[in-house]
């Protein structure tokens, strides 16, 4: 515990950096856990690969929005519009699939999408506070959408609906939403754009003084956002069959609570990719469990606003305690070598 | 741009010799003229001092060169060629690169990703770390600085911070490297390490612009010295021809006599303050002291030895884990901000833009924040009563400038003062200051001393005092006490050799650990 304040030596050690590394998965990690031990002890089909294969239906688009989430929040903002993105998308290709054909389609929804992300971006990158942005954007793309199509409409290829499919229990998509997060987690180290994103949601003058274009890499993160949100909203056209206009609605938060229980700092700075995936996967959990147990929907929410304020507020408290535990056991220590010492 | 007369002329022979020229550099920011007409040549392979009194214009000429903000008139030539930068951008690929004063650094994120930044290298699977890990690594054993590159950065100390800064200069290879107040915040060992790195670079050819508030080390580290006073240059000398004197009498433009007031006689009287047995591990064991009506007492230790943590356990700001704390002979419960200050505690941060002042408030609210409960019983602010009592503080205090204004616009020496206004209007009868003078000019240091001084000798207040700079507790302070690893190790008279007093902070830290 030496508190090397100086330019004295210091030890270096590559395990140090490793655990470091982890250190912010681990509170999600054990929460993950937890839902799992919980599930699988006090629901019998919990378990079971059909379960299992639902609740990845279940993770799926919400991992993706969560993923793109991310990447706002790592450039010190954040994105309200994820979920008007998302519904905007989904009626925009639902509507659009049977006049134009299913590519066309997706790329048309693609590109309303990417037109949000891309206003967000521009005030964002010329000082407009990311709340309030996205905040007017997601009122205009609840009501682009609404307008669209005010009820659920538009015809789904069957063809197009196969992607939200089975290989026996296991989701098509599957594969390819892992290799979609594997990237995701990948590009936040590894590329020019994770490390830019992460260094302007750290102090947007230090990256400007060190050569950064702030600018375009702020355009960039909710760019990124909004392709995510589109994805999340072709897999629930797929799965849904339909572009219903508010089905978006719940990934706002749900995103945001995704990527704070995984360790990413509101603020920016600080982006934990992988803690997101695990935060994602940690709200489908919870709400699978609830489904299971029969908790009536009413109790749900507020069930699940708590154990996500407590998953966050328990490692905080945990690791004051022990800091605490700590000074004193190094004070009763001294005290005894003082007293041997006088003694 | 267009340049005007330069006012002091360089000969044709120096022109020639060097790297970086300004002539004639002029810059307004609103009714501030900040520079009129300022000159500077740099030669390679020297380091150049900037120094002047705050608002002299050294951060105004050393933001041009960098690119940070654009001059209204003068020319800037590099190598002979008229240059104009736009951007830092722009600067930094003409390979100058400053040392921010308030560190551009993520605390985030890693030593490495922070010297890199910006510039990361790549590999086939992207960004490589290893390969900047190891880059980071070697360029530290070579400056002689001993780092876990993989730490966050805001886990280091101010001084291995600063090594980041100049380590992410010397990586890409600048050619002129500016340092602006970088030993501030740094113990003298920390800041001789530094020197030690600057030295090197400059015998490389590299040229280093150095401002300091610090004569005594600029008279140690610097080739040439340049005198910024009112946004001109009014000299430039070859160090060894530029004496302590006669630097601060150009600067200030009138000699001073006594920087330090003249000191208390020691009283007997019922302590102030009594602290016995403060324990807080790790960073304090067992610190015991006394502090009487009238005394000035300074805590010296190297960073992170424990003595800002008493200062915060004082204000309230940190429970301690063990400890007695007396206020007068009244024994007081330690972990309350509020029962300080009514006990009269008055705690002036180390940091006063992020810890002390609400920066986009104007004075007035700065310095009637504690004893608003005072001012406006019944809940409305903005009262007559408030406009006089923090008028009158910041009157007491010296403050010069603006009380409607944004503190943000204050120079640092006058920040400073609203500070001490802040606590002289709530009848604070114990002064803790950190680091009080940091960043603050000759003239307003010599004003802030004596303000204080006056306080403890007519009013029997008292002041403990966390400062790095030796030579400046000596002057200012009644006894030192000196900490080293979260311990009292020693009591020095300001008479004390500066010698015995750094000894004495590092002596416990040889054979501890």
């Amino acid at each position: 515990m030496s508190v090397s304040h100086s330019l004295s030596p210091v030890a270096v050690s590559p395990t140090g950096a490793i655990f470091r590394s982890c250190k912010p998965l681990l509170p999600v990690l054990i929460f993950c856990v937890v839902l799992i031990a919980i599930g699988g002890t006090l629901s019998p089909v919990f378990l079971s690969p059909f379960n299992l294969g639902n609740l990845a239906v279940q993770i799926m688009p919400l991992l993706l929005v969560a993923i793109g989430q991310s990447y706002a929040v790592g450039s010190g903002g954040l994105d309200l519009s994820v979920g008007s993105i998302v519904s905007v998308a989904a009626v925009v290709a639902a509507l659009s699939f049977a006049p134009f054909g299913v590519a066309p389609a997706l790329v048309l929804a693609m590109g309303v999408a990417l037109a949000i992300g891309a206003l967000n971006g521009l005030f964002v990158s010329r000082g407009i506070e990311p709340f309030l942005v996205t905040l007017g954007t997601l009122s205009l793309g609840q009501g682009i959408a609404l307008f669209i199509s005010p009820v659920p409409g538009g015809t789904v290829p069957p063809g197009f609906r196969q992607i939200a499919g089975y290989w026996g229990q296991v989701p098509t998509m599957l594969p390819m939403i892992l290799a979609l997060a594997a990237i995701a987690i990948w590009s936040v180290r590894r590329t020019r754009t994770g490390a830019n994103i992460v260094a302007v949601g750290g102090n947007r003058e230090v990256a400007h003084l060190c050569g950064i274009p702030v600018r375009w890499t702020l355009i960039k993160a909710y760019l990124i956002c909004a392709v995510f949100a589109a994805l999340a909203a072709f897999l629930l056209v797929a799965r849904t069959g339909t572009g219903d206009p508010t089905i978006g609605a719940r990934f706002t938060l749900d995103s945001l609570a995704a990527v704070v229980l995984g360790g990413t700092l509101l603020g920016g700075g600080r982006v934990v990719m992988a803690g997101t995936v695990l935060g994602a996967i940690a709200l489908g959990l919870l709400s699978n469990i609830l489904n299971l147990l029969q908790v009536p929907a009413f109790y749900q929410t507020p069930v699940k606003g708590l154990l996500v304020i407590g998953a966050v507020l328990v490692p905080s408290v945990f690791a004051r305690i022990v800091e605490h535990r700590k000074a004193l056991r190094l004070a009763a220590a001294f005290r005894a070598q003082a007293r041997g010492i006088s003694a | 741009m267009t340049g005007t007369v330069d006012p002091v002329s360089i000969s044709e022979n120096e022109k020639a010799e060097a790297t970086l020229v300004l002539q004639g550099i002029s810059k307004r920011f609103g009714s501030t003229q900040a520079l009129d007409g300022a000159s500077l040549s740099v030669r390679k392979g020297r380091i150049h001092a900037l120094v002047g009194e705050n608002g002299a214009g050294k951060s105004t000429l050393v933001k041009i060169i960098s690119g940070i903000v654009s001059a209204d008139a003068g020319i800037v030539r590099l190598d002979g060629k008229a240059v104009s930068f736009r951007e830092p951008s722009d600067a930094s690929r003409a390979g100058i690169h400053l040392v921010h004063q308030e560190l551009a650094l993520l605390p985030h994120n890693s030593v490495t990703e922070n010297v890199f930044l910006g510039h990361e290298l790549s590999g086939p699977t992207g960004l490589s770390w290893s390969v900047m890990n190891r880059r980071a690594r070697d360029l530290f054993a070579r400056l002689g600085v001993a780092l876990d590159v993989t730490r966050p950065t805001g886990e280091l100390s101010t001084a291995q911070q600063q090594m980041v800064e100049i380590a992410r200069a010397i990586l890409r290879d600048f050619r002129i490297i500016i340092l602006d107040e970088p030993t501030a915040a740094l113990p003298p060992a920390d800041a001789e390490k530094l020197f030690t790195v600057l030295r090197e670079l400059a015998a490389q050819g590299t040229a280093v612009i150095y401002i300091s508030h610090r004569l005594d080390e600029i008279r140690a580290l610097a080739d040439d010295i340049t005198v910024l006073k009112d946004g001109r240059q009014v000299a430039t000398h070859p160090a060894s021809e530029l004496d302590t004197a006669e630097m601060i009498r150009l600067m200030v433009g009138r000699p001073i006599e006594d920087l330090f007031p003249p000191r208390g006689k020691p009283s007997e009287e019922t302590p102030v303050i009594e602290v016995s047995g403060l324990i807080d591990p790790p960073r304090l064991f067992d610190v015991s002291f006394v502090v009487r009506p009238g005394e000035i007492v300074d805590i010296y230790g190297l960073e992170g030895h424990g003595q800002d943590e008493i200062l915060s356990a004082i204000a309230g700001a940190r429970r301690p884990v063990g400890g007695s704390l007396k206020l007068g002979g009244r024994q007081i419960d330690w972990g309350s901000v509020p029962a300080m200050i009514a006990r009269g505690i008055g705690f002036i941060p180390e940091d006063r833009k992020a810890e002390g002042l609400l920066l986009d408030l104007d004075g007035r609210a700065n310095i009637s924040l504690p004893i608003l409960r005072r001012l406006a019983p019944n809940g409305w602010i903005g009262s007559v009563r408030e406009k006089q009592v923090a008028d009158d503080a910041a009157r007491e205090a010296g403050v010069r400038g603006s009380l409607d204004a944004p503190v943000r616009a204050l120079s640092g020496g006058n920040q400073q003062k609203v500070l001490l206004a802040r606590w002289l209007a709530a009848g604070a009868n114990v002064f803790l200051m950190n680091q009080p003078t940091r960043g603050v000019d000759v003239g307003s240091k010599s004003e802030i001393y004596s303000l204080v001084r006056k306080q403890c000798a007519n009013e029997g207040k008292a002041a403990i005092v966390v400062a790095r700079e030796i030579t400046e507790l000596q002057g200012f302070c009644d006894r030192i006490l000196v900490m080293s690893r979260g311990r009292l190790v020693a009591e020095c008279s300001p008479d004390d050799s500066e010698e015995n007093i750094l000894a004495a902070a590092l002596g416990q830290q040889a054979h501890a650990s």
